[in-house]
């Protein structure tokens, strides 16, 4: 082995690893004071990145103000108005599913922002010294690459003397536990949340700042580079310190040595790299399992489930009325109808993941993705409804696969698992010229079954009509089953369960499986409507788009669903006219926005519409919910019978 | 067993027999919570074991323990909070109907227990309604729904008025008397001594005193370390 390549790539891993121990760094403070896992990190710091190219290169700020600026006074300001504008409002008994949902819609809302006051164009922002090195030990070292690691000294050290030494760190430590502990020592919770937000926001945005130059100053690549950070956090078990340094020297060390040492040539081995830190994410969720109890969520509201047969009548009508309507409806009518219908089969798979058991995944459009690529590769031998089956059984397996690692631990890990799986699939399957990458696309044909053809615009758009309300029904006939009591009890009080005698590793697994199968078999209808398929189409942030429509709308209901899947089709409509760059930012800003005021109440606008409209409803159809218990037995509604002697007994005890 | 760099619970033995109500106490922060996390399985112990019957269960996962009779109410409540008080108690039925199919119907399981746990004004109130104390008295029938052998209670009385209070203690030692080992955790003095037949007093991890309430009023070591200088016990 030639060691001074391996010293050369040791050199760069160990800069690196410095980066992603300070932005894992800001992770865990923030985790650890406000107990919120801020998907938003590494959006905050490109945004905080582009902010200071900003200052330093177009507006020809002298680099050290820059630099002050965007870390001692924009940063901190951002975090400290996250804090008090939206977390604080939010965070006091808010389900794990809301505290995602929001940092998830500030992740979309700060790339929009990005894109809107700065389009599209690539930029590169200059390392620091830019060009200069120094050789020691024989080795060339950038001034640059020792800035970033004398960086992550200085912060590793500040932090250990901040939470060892300082009034501030102690209480941070405290806060998330025992609140009231921060007012023994003089602190307000507040001021303590402010401030693990402030230097959150400013870590995310050092680390930004530093990993940049290395790269072009671009939207996605500077918001992914944080799952490197998700990554070391979840080896400190995103609460030890150092142990977060250790987990980031891994992840820097191994990534370069990987890209040195691995052979090119190979493309499934040319994306190992980019994949690498995501496969070390579920490595060290594998291993680093925290046995902590999975945190409480908050109860919602949600509606009764109608009886079998409204489903079914009210089903019949809506395939009815679409059937008569479609005559009418030109082809590109027809095509965003059919759309919102598939939208509509993909949120109600996230409605019984998400909304009835309370696990979230941010990789629903990964599972569409597969059922499509399934459908396309099958050979043409295999008759449409097995492929279906096929696509559906085979994604279904893959949610299981997904879900096994993470399931067992708290809710927060299984949103990093499906995350870090959905960009892992962007970038080794869809990314693959093999299946999907390159510009490549893939033919995925119509529905086809026994000799009946349904491939014109009209008849697949019945046909999804139909597909629509089967998968409504099926989330209905699951609520009102046992299966769908216990899923409720996991999301309710899963610790409960458990002492209660359920596995509810298996009610997992099962849920995951069944809501895997359903966005599967949507992913083989969406293919089919657009004919042909492309990477760009399950890329992970439209899993993100998808989660946080369904829960502006109402992530508990059927309704939700298909009001949601409406706003997904015609909010592309509405921002059309909008000028290209401004428009593409224009809906992230929407939807996140709108996820963020709308997060609090998991029944959505879709809850709200079904409260006003609850009166007028009963009066036409008739529906009430059905009475869940039987009538009292007269025989048991007098107090149980006390043995006197019992008492006596306990008088004795005394 | 280590928490959080703490030691919680140092060397603690202690036995719950069958037809018996025995009593935990000792100041907050003394480790009893630890102690119900370790027995039913929701923590793992650092060393040590639990045993049920003699079979040593140590290594079981939760929902097994549960199966082999290890029932509990949380301090923290971990109620069914979309459901209805009814729908609650019924749940634990319906959840020991699905792995052991001679239960008797969630239905009336759930009837019986509401009457006996005295929830039927409160039947059909939303769980996260209700005022901590039914709520935990929610916590109690369904856990009895279940069918436990060992039932292991944090602070059900927390929250309920002396007379609730007292037809709880009447109503665990009649579920003593129907054979079931209860182990109570409990902040409420009075109950404590009026209902358990002996009682463990913890502190910083460790026992303090074993005896019946009698001989535990009467230590001296108890007196000074957590009955006088506490206001909870």
């Amino acid at each position: 082995m030639d060691v001074e390549k391996l010293f050369v790539f040791l050199t760069i891993g160990v800069s690196v690893s410095a980066i992603y121990a300070v932005s894992a760094t800001g992770l865990v403070v923030t985790y650890i004071t406000s107990g919120v896992f801020n998907f938003a990190h590494g959006a905050i710091g490109m945004f905080l990145a582009f902010v200071y190219w900003e200052l330093s290169v177009n507006q020809g700020w002298p680099v050290p103000l820059a630099l002050a600026v965007t870390l001692l006074v924009i940063a901190p300001a951002i975090g400290v108005a996250l804090d008090v504008l939206v977390m604080r409002r939010l965070v006091q008994g808010a389900s794990l599913a809301t505290k995602l949902v929001v940092t998830l819609a500030l992740l979309v809302v700060f790339q929009g922002a990005v894109l809107g006051i700065w389009g599209v164009e690539l930029r590169t922002l200059p390392a620091f010294l830019e060009g200069r090195q120094y050789s020691l030990a024989g080795l060339q070292i950038t001034y640059h690459q020792t800035i970033t690691v004398l960086a992550a000294l200085v912060v590793a050290f500040g932090l250990r003397f901040l939470f060892k030494r300082t009034r501030l760190g102690v209480a941070m430590r405290a806060v998330v536990d025992n609140p009231e502990l921060c007012a023994v020592k003089g602190l307000s919770p507040n001021v303590v949340t402010a401030a693990s937000w402030a230097m959150g926001s400013s870590l995310a945005g050092l680390a930004a700042i530093l990993i940049a130059p290395g790269l072009n100053l671009e939207v996605n690549t500077l918001s992914l580079l944080v799952v490197s950070a998700y990554a070391a956090a979840v080896v400190g078990r995103l609460q030890s310190l150092p142990a977060t340094f250790v987990g980031a020297l891994i992840l820097g060390v191994s990534g370069e040595l990987v890209g040195a040492y691995v052979p090119a040539g190979n493309e499934w081995l040319a994306n190992l790299r980019p994949a690498l830190p995501f496969v070390l994410l579920f490595v060290a969720l594998l291993v680093r399992s925290e046995t902590r109890l999975p945190e409480k969520l908050k109860t919602h509201a949600e509606p009764a489930p109608p009886p079998l047969r409204t489903g079914i009548v009210l089903g019949g009508l809506a395939v009815g009325v679409a059937l008569t309507v479609s005559g009418g409806l030109s082809p590109f009518q027809l095509l965003i109808g059919s759309k919102g219908l598939i939208f509509a089969c993909i949120v109600l798979s996230l409605v019984l993941l998400t909304g009835l058991s309370g696990q979230v995944s941010l990789m629903q459009m990964s599972f569409v993705g597969i059922g499509a690529v399934l459908v396309g590769k099958l050979p043409e031998a295999f008759p449409y409804p097995v492929a279906l089956a096929v696509a559906g059984l085979v994604t279904g397996l893959v949610g299981v696969l997904v879900a096994l690692p993470a399931v067992r631990l708290r809710g927060i890990y299984i949103a990093l698992s499906t995350l870090a799986f959905a960009i892992l699939m962007d970038k080794i399957v869809f990314g693959n010229r093999d299946v999907l990458g390159g510009g490549t696309t893939l033919a995925v044909e119509r529905p086809n079954v026994f000799g009946l053809d349904f491939s014109s615009e009209r008849a697949l758009f019945v046909v999804l009509a139909v597909v629509a309300v089967v998968f409504a029904n099926l989330f209905l006939i699951v609520r009102r089953s046992r299966f769908g009591r216990l899923l409720t009890a996991v999301r309710d009080a899963p610790n409960a369960c458990q002492t209660l005698g359920m596995d509810v590793t298996r009610a997992k697994l099962k849920v995951f499986f069944l809501s895997a199968t359903m966005a599967g078999v949507a992913g083989a209808f969406f293919g089919g409507l657009q004919s042909r398929v492309g990477q760009l189409d399950f890329l992970y942030f439209r899993s993100l788009t998808v989660l946080l429509v369904a829960t502006i709308f109402g992530i508990t209901s059927v309704s939700g669903a298909f009001l949601g899947a409406a706003f997904f089709v015609v909010l592309p409509e509405l921002t059309r006219n909008a000028d290209s760059a401004g428009g593409q930012a224009l809906q992230p800003l929407i939807i996140g926005l709108l996820a963020i005021l709308t997060a609090r109440r998991p029944e959505g606008l879709a809850g709200r519409l079904r409260a006003a409209l609850r009166p007028a409803l009963r009066r036409v159809i008739g529906f009430r919910p059905v009475a869940s218990r039987p009538e009292l037995p007269i025989e048991l509604s007098t107090t149980p019978e006390i043995d006197i002697r019992e008492v006596g007994t306990v008088g004795a005890a005394r | 067993m280590l928490f959080g760099g703490v030691l919680a619970l140092d060397d603690v033995e202690l036995a719950v027999d069958a037809g018996q109500v025995t009593g935990l106490i000792g100041p907050n922060g003394a480790g009893k919570t630890t102690l119900f996390n370790v027995v039913c399985g929701l923590q793992p112990p650092t060393r040590g074991q639990v045993a049920l019957d003699g079979d040593d269960i140590t290594a079981l996962r939760p929902f097994d323990r549960a199966r082999r009779g290890v029932g509990r109410t949380f301090q923290r409540l971990e109620i069914f909070g979309s459901m209805t008080a009814y729908e609650n108690v019924r749940l634990g039925a319906e959840i020991r109907q699905q792995w052991d199919r001679s239960w008797p119907d969630p239905d009336e399981k759930a009837a019986e227990v509401m009457a006996r746990v005295g929830l039927w004004h409160v039947a059909d109130e939303r769980a996260d309604a209700l005022p901590t104390g039914h709520a935990r008295l929610v916590e109690l029938g369904r856990a009895l729904a279940a069918g436990p052998r060992v039932l292991l209670l944090d602070e059900p009385s927390s929250g309920l008025s002396e007379d609730e209070s007292d037809q709880l203690g009447l109503l665990l030692r009649d579920l003593a008397g129907d054979g079931l080992a209860i182990l109570l955790v409990e902040h409420d003095v009075d109950l404590v001594m009026g209902v358990c037949d002996r009682i463990h007093v913890l502190d910083f991890g460790h026992i303090l005193a074993v005896g019946t309430p009698g001989e535990v009023r009467r230590s001296e070591a108890v007196q000074q370390a957590s009955l006088g200088t506490t206001a909870a016990v």
